[in-house]
């Protein structure tokens, strides 16, 4: 009879545990992971864009010589451009560049009171269009310039500045730049120091690309055997000095390497 | 013999109790637990990537820009078509067309899924005149 007795806690004990597994596969505790598995992927992904990701402004400067209201509109030619206002843009002489409609830079300085001046090619009867870059930080090597015959927009021609467009891509720079001891970059990163990532810059959009299409390694190294190694691979652009950008795919691996 | 029964009794009582509790518990709890949120259907991201870059792409080209604002057969041109299919992931297909007004539709297989991004390319630096580029891509595997 003492077995008898034990009968009804063990009903009990059985009811409780499929309550409790009832609880856990039907309701399923909205538990998230801590970890997931995408989030290393992230912290490299969002940190080497924080240091290599570039703005340039680029804004368009339109001259207009045939403005018949002005002095004395000058002929078709290359001169020296004065614009005797000062320029709207807050920046170092270096941070700015003008490209003229063929993409190449011109002579160009300011003057101590921010007034424009540069040498370009300018047509009659024709909007001539010619760009004005600002690189925050940048130093471009700008020439003064150098034409004889200068024209003003107080006696020849007229003028005025289109929208600003902002272009941002991957510095090249930046990426070599790159602090090139791993640990801190990881520390810098806010990265597990026993976790690993490597980069690579791939110089195609092309998904189908080949080792010779990588132009870029950061840590580059075999992952261990049976470890999980995470991928992430996005397309992006890299920047140049002239605002041009070129597509490129950019890879990240995370998990434990080889040392 | 008799008081053996009715120690019995009393055990089934009991656990019928439990299991009501249980019930009560369980019923109280599916109510005021809150409502899982229904995952939503995800556009993988090699389409997603694809996607965004070639869209991108069309309105930070120039020339591409030109295109499509400018020539009405751009849909064939080489500009066009070359970021288009340099930028498609294998066993992916896909349809484009630009158009003037939103109400822009192609056929598209009826036993995929449909992946569909646009883009509203307005001008150039001379001419404005609105656009919109619609891509469609599917899975081409089984």
């Amino acid at each position: 009879m003492k077995g008898a007795s034990q009968v009804d806690w063990a009903i009990s004990m059985g009811l409780f545990l499929i309550y409790v597994l009832g609880l856990i596969v039907f309701l399923r505790p909205g538990l998230q992971p801590a970890l997931e598995n995408d989030l290393l992927l992230s912290v490299v992904k969002n940190n080497l864009e924080k240091d290599v990701n570039v703005k340039i402004q680029k804004i368009p400067i339109f001259i207009n010589i045939s403005d018949y209201t002005k002095q004395s509109p000058p002929n078709s030619g290359v001169y020296k451009i004065e614009v005797n206002d000062p320029l709207p843009f807050e920046g170092q002489e270096s941070e700015f560049a003008i490209l003229d409609n063929e993409n190449r830079f011109v002579n160009f300085d300011l003057t101590g009171d921010k007034k424009l001046r540069f040498d370009g090619e300018v047509v009659t009867n024709k909007m001539n269009i010619f760009w004005i870059l600002f690189f925050d930080n940048n130093t471009y090597n700008n020439q003064n310039p150098t034409q004889s015959v200068s024209i003003n927009n107080e006696k020849n021609f007229s003028y005025s500045y289109g929208v600003t467009e902002e272009i941002r891509g991957f510095s090249y720079n930046n990426l070599l730049n790159l602090e090139q001891n791993i640990s801190k970059l990881k520390q810098n990163w806010n990265f597990p120091i026993d976790k690993d990532f490597s980069i690579s810059l791939i110089n195609t959009t092309n998904s189908q690309y080949n080792q010779t299409n990588i132009i870029f390694s950061y840590n580059q190294k075999e992952s261990l055997q049976q470890t999980d190694v995470y991928v992430k691979e996005w397309k992006s652009w890299i920047i140049n000095e002239k605002a041009e950008l070129y597509g490129v795919i950019l890879n990240v691996r995370v998990g434990e390497f080889e040392q | 013999m008799l008081g053996l029964v009715n120690l019995n009794n009393k055990g089934y009582i009991r656990t019928v109790e439990a299991l009501i509790s249980i019930m009560i518990i369980l019923v109280v709890i599916f109510f005021l637990t809150p409502e899982r949120q229904e995952e939503k259907a995800e556009v993988p991201p090699i389409v997603e990537s694809a996607q965004n870059f070639i869209l991108n792409e069309l309105t930070l080209n120039e020339s591409a820009r030109i295109c499509i604002v400018t020539n009405p057969l751009c849909e064939n041109s080489i500009t066009f078509t070359h970021i288009i299919e340099s930028n498609i992931p294998p066993s992916y297909n896909y349809t484009v067309k630009i158009c003037d007004t939103t109400n822009c539709v192609v056929p598209t297989p009826i036993d995929k899924d449909i992946y569909v991004s646009d883009i509203i390319i307005a001008s150039t630096i001379e001419k404005q005149d609105p656009k919109i580029v619609r891509l469609w891509m599917w899975s081409t595997e089984e």
